[in-house]
């Protein structure tokens, strides 16, 4: 039975496969202990609130990279975001739901929103379905600002109720914490079992060689809308997650510069590999936070970022890591 | 009510706005025409030029048409380095030149505040007064915006019809391949389409500054309706770009007088991915492969 | 006797171009057919149209009786009719062995589901995919490969790559699009060679497309001609050999020996 590790390059003694093996699980306990423990670390509620965005903004980059396995970039990902806001909100608003349904209802409504899209968009590739994403995301943002009867256009919905476990309301950064901390587990633990199963395969090879994938029998068109109908399901999840824990929201709370920053993150990580979207959020969410002080040079800084990757590291810093792995593992075991 | 007076109004409005669309989107079709890039840097060069006419007309004082020449000639040369320096090397990749030009905007959009301010800046008619015929007024701004737009189309026409320089480009846009066999220096003409591209889209800005207002913002909405004009007429193709400016200005004026501004945009949107969907290649597009 | 493959006067336009104009041909189990003609004469819109990549504009075509005519190409190669493509053959970035798993895709009778758990019965169910994709590689001489990256295969390497994920996805008729073309004359006799094996030991009906005219007379039981769009001639080599009809077409347009 082959060991389901991820493509490590098996050359070298049974010694060093037998470490390669545990390698991963490991690192994962520590990191998870480590995230865990952060809390008490700091006494600073900014990091605290830094940890809740890096997460969230993790599940969005995680989630647009699931629709990048199948070869396609939605540039209006954060309307998704936006819509499952609005949706929770609305709905704990005005049918006083419970945030925790209303998340699960978002994710659902979203999931289905882009089942039925996608049919259509999905016929499209590449720069094609760029662009008509563009678009979309555009017609999402006029209808959310005019229809004011029911979003409130540009003055927002306030007051939206935090998330509420068990009656135990999650009021504050810390308790979100650890509540986004599950859920970013739960997502990236559900993309890794999908891309490791018999979905992922398919998806790979849509991205590959599409032709040679319909002739081998996989209905690239259905497995298309599965990628995107998932990912954007989870995103819709986590922009109602994020609604109810920054408790207002606005048409500008989630726009056409949002979309860029999730596909920036995914390329700054690393859009061929899982955990590349991690990355990328783990690394640019701090920085509008830390260069708060100089207006607009920030967004220059997260540009100027994104052309630097592209142009020498297009696989983003998952390759700086893997190669660096490589080289450390390489001197160690048996030639 | 009088409806021919609206009609006439509408009608000119629809002309003005579709020069500037015709302009926007023949300089990005071109682009993607030659080098197949999606450039959505397209409308910070716009809202540079808007920049440019915007100081040297108001504050340097120089005659409008010397205005437009140097907000030609600085987007253009800027443009050429662009393309040298930061999309070249995305050449055999589509996808990740699309993603570097959303970076470039996202630099001169920011840089642009950074240097000049967020707030909007007003910017005076060229030509005051107004043209009557009969119960029709037409301001003089707005006629000259068109005439002006209609110049700049014609000689670029010219340029890419007559001159030998016009006529490698249109060899690089057909057939990259055979181009190079006969010897045309495609290193040189990418960063020159470019240039040119980038200079119609800032003559276009420097063109409607009095019309909107000037300030960084001001380049987005040009650029998406550069996406839907191309669209539209077709990607690659430049009298699509042309037919499809034109109409596209009028379809917005018109829907804009009857129904409102919102509608008017949403309209213009559900009718582009109704194309695309129907017809990918647009109604005058070159069939992709 | 009833035919694996029934092609029914099929027609394909392009705008004003007629690519095929009432071709009909069939193809019976343990057959290999040939389907030959001078460039241009609609051999490659032929596959398309059968292979479900094209639809005809006219025309029915049955496999096993049951007619395949707009159904996807996803569905067709569930069904049984594999297709192999001229250029862009497998999946560049996969290993060798990944490439055939997919080619399996349709053949692994795993619960899609059940893959995401990793359930005993889907490990059970891929460990034996993996085994016959891996025999699969085997008689295509690829398995000290199986690790290697296919872009990183010789060109011959990637044409039996190509064949071998054909072969995953089980077909009972083979569809070969110029397997032979770039190869040289050892290279292109060696894979003669294997498409004869392989049409012994997997028993499947095969249909090529070729311009290797000693390839296909030497391999193909039979011949379909095809130009400007029709066919012209059938038979078995010996006849087409000598068939008037054929000799003036090919002379006509350009000769690939």
């Amino acid at each position: 039975m082959e060991g389901q590790v991820a493509s490590a390059v098996g050359q070298g003694g049974s010694r060093l496969a037998a470490r390669r093996r545990f390698l991963p699980g490991v690192a994962i306990a520590a990191l998870l202990a480590a995230a865990l423990a952060l809390p008490q670390l700091t006494a600073n509620q900014f990091y605290v609130h830094l940890a809740n965005l890096i997460l969230l903004n993790s599940i969005f980059a995680v989630s647009l990279g699931l629709i990048a396995t199948v070869g396609q970039i939605s540039l209006g990902h954060a309307a998704f975001v936006a819509a499952g806001a609005y949706i929770s909100a609305l709905a704990a608003l005005s049918f006083k739901l419970p945030p925790i349904l209303g998340i699960v209802l978002a994710g659902l409504v979203m999931g289905l929103a882009a089942v039925l899209l996608g049919k259509i968009l999905l016929r499209l590739r590449g720069v094609y379905f760029v662009l008509v994403t563009f678009l979309a995301g555009q017609v999402f943002t006029l209808v959310v600002l005019n229809w004011e009867s029911v979003t409130h256009g540009a003055n927002g919905l306030i007051g939206i109720p935090a998330i509420s476990l068990f009656g135990f309301p999650l009021s504050t950064r810390l308790r979100f914490y650890y509540f986004a901390l599950a859920a970013f587990v739960l997502v990236v633990t559900f993309v890794w079992a999908l891309m490791r199963s018999q979905y992922g395969r398919a998806f790979r090879s849509i991205a590959e060689n599409i032709r040679l994938a319909e002739s081998s029998g996989i209905d690239v068109s259905h497995y298309q809308v599965v990628a995107f109908a998932l990912g954007s399901g989870i995103a819709g999840a986590a922009g109602a997650a994020m609604v109810h824990y920054v408790r207002f929201l606005s048409p500008d709370s989630f726009t056409f510069h949002d979309s860029v920053a999730y596909i920036t993150m995914l390329v700054v990580g690393g859009r061929h590999s899982m955990i590349g979207g991690v990355l990328g959020a783990l690394f640019l969410t701090p920085l509008p936070e830390l260069l708060r002080g100089f207006v607009g040079a920030q967004h220059i800084i997260y540009g100027a970022i994104l052309l630097a990757v592209l142009m020498f590291i297009p696989n983003g810093l998952v390759s700086v890591g893997k190669s660096l792995l490589a080289k450390v593992t390489d001197t160690e075991g048996p030639e | 009510m009088d409806y021919s007076i609206l009609l006439a109004q509408a009608a000119l409005n629809g002309l003005v706005i579709g020069a500037m669309y015709m302009l926007m989107a023949v300089g990005f079709t071109l682009v993607f025409g030659i080098m197949r890039v999606v450039n959505f840097a397209h409308g910070e060069f716009y809202m540079l030029g808007a920049f440019t006419g915007f100081f040297t007309y108001v504050h340097w004082e120089m005659p409008f048409v010397v205005c437009l020449a140097i907000a030609a000639l600085t987007s253009g040369v800027l443009g050429m380095l662009v393309e040298r320096t930061l999309i070249q090397p995305f050449r055999s990749d589509e996808m990740s030149g699309m993603i570097a030009t959303l970076a470039i905007s996202v630099i001169i959009q920011n840089g642009a505040v950074m240097l000049w301010g967020p707030v909007p800046r007003a910017m005076p008619d060229i030509v005051t007064g107004t043209l009557t015929i009969g119960p029709f007024s037409f301001s003089w701004s707005r006629l000259v915006v068109i005439a002006a737009a209609a110049l700049i189309f014609i000689a670029f026409w010219l340029f890419m019809q007559r001159t030998r320089l016009g006529r490698a480009m249109r060899a690089v846009a057909q057939d990259t391949e055979t181009a190079l066999i006969q010897g045309i220096r495609v290193n040189y003409i990418y960063p020159l389409a470019f240039g040119m591209s980038v200079a119609l889209a800032a003559l276009a800005g420097a063109l409607m500054g009095p019309v909107f207002s000037v300030s960084p913002f001001v380049g987005l909405t040009p650029m998406l309706k550069a996406f839907v004009v191309v669209i539209l007429g077709g990607l690659g193709s430049v009298p699509g770009a042309v037919v499809g400016g034109l109409m596209l200005g009028m379809i917005e004026s018109f829907t804009a007088t009857m129904f409102g501004s919102l509608v008017s945009d949403i309209l213009q949107l559900l009718l582009v991915i109704l194309i695309l969907l129907v017809r990918p290649a647009g109604l005058l597009g070159q069939r992709e492969a | 006797m009833t035919a694996l493959l029934q092609v029914d006067a099929i027609s394909r336009r392009f705008g004003g171009l007629m690519a095929l104009k009432d071709v009909s041909f069939s193809i019976d189990k343990g057959e290999i057919v040939g389907l030959i003609g001078p460039n241009g004469a609609g051999k490659t819109t032929c596959f398309n149209v059968v292979s479900g990549v094209m639809s005809p504009s006219s025309g029915a075509i049955r496999f096993e009786q049951k007619s395949i005519v707009g159904k996807k190409p996803s569905t067709i190669v569930g069904e049984g009719l594999v297709r192999t493509f001229q250029a862009t053959t497998i999946f560049p970035d996969a290993t060798v062995i990944e490439n055939v798993m997919r080619g399996a895709f349709a053949t692994t009778p795993v619960s899609m589901v059940g893959s995401i758990f990793n359930t005993r019965a889907a490990r059970t169910t891929l460990s034996a995919t993996r085994k016959r994709c891996e025999a699969l590689l085997e008689k295509l001489s690829l398995m000290p490969l199986r690790h290697r990256l296919a872009k990183e295969l010789s060109y011959g390497g990637q044409r039996r790559l190509g064949v071998a994920i054909a072969l995953a996805a089980q077909p009972k008729l083979l569809m070969l699009d110029e397997p032979v073309a770039g190869l040289n004359p050892e290279e292109a006799a060696d894979f003669g060679r294997l498409i004869r094996t392989l049409h012994e030991t997997e028993n499947i009906a095969i249909l090529l497309v070729e311009h290797h005219m000693r390839l296909v007379m030497g391999l193909c039981h039979r011949l379909v001609v095809l130009d400007h769009g029709e066919k012209i001639a059938e038979g078995v080599p010996a006849e087409i050999r000598t068939n008037r009809k054929v000799i003036e077409a090919y002379l006509g347009a350009e000769e690939v020996a």
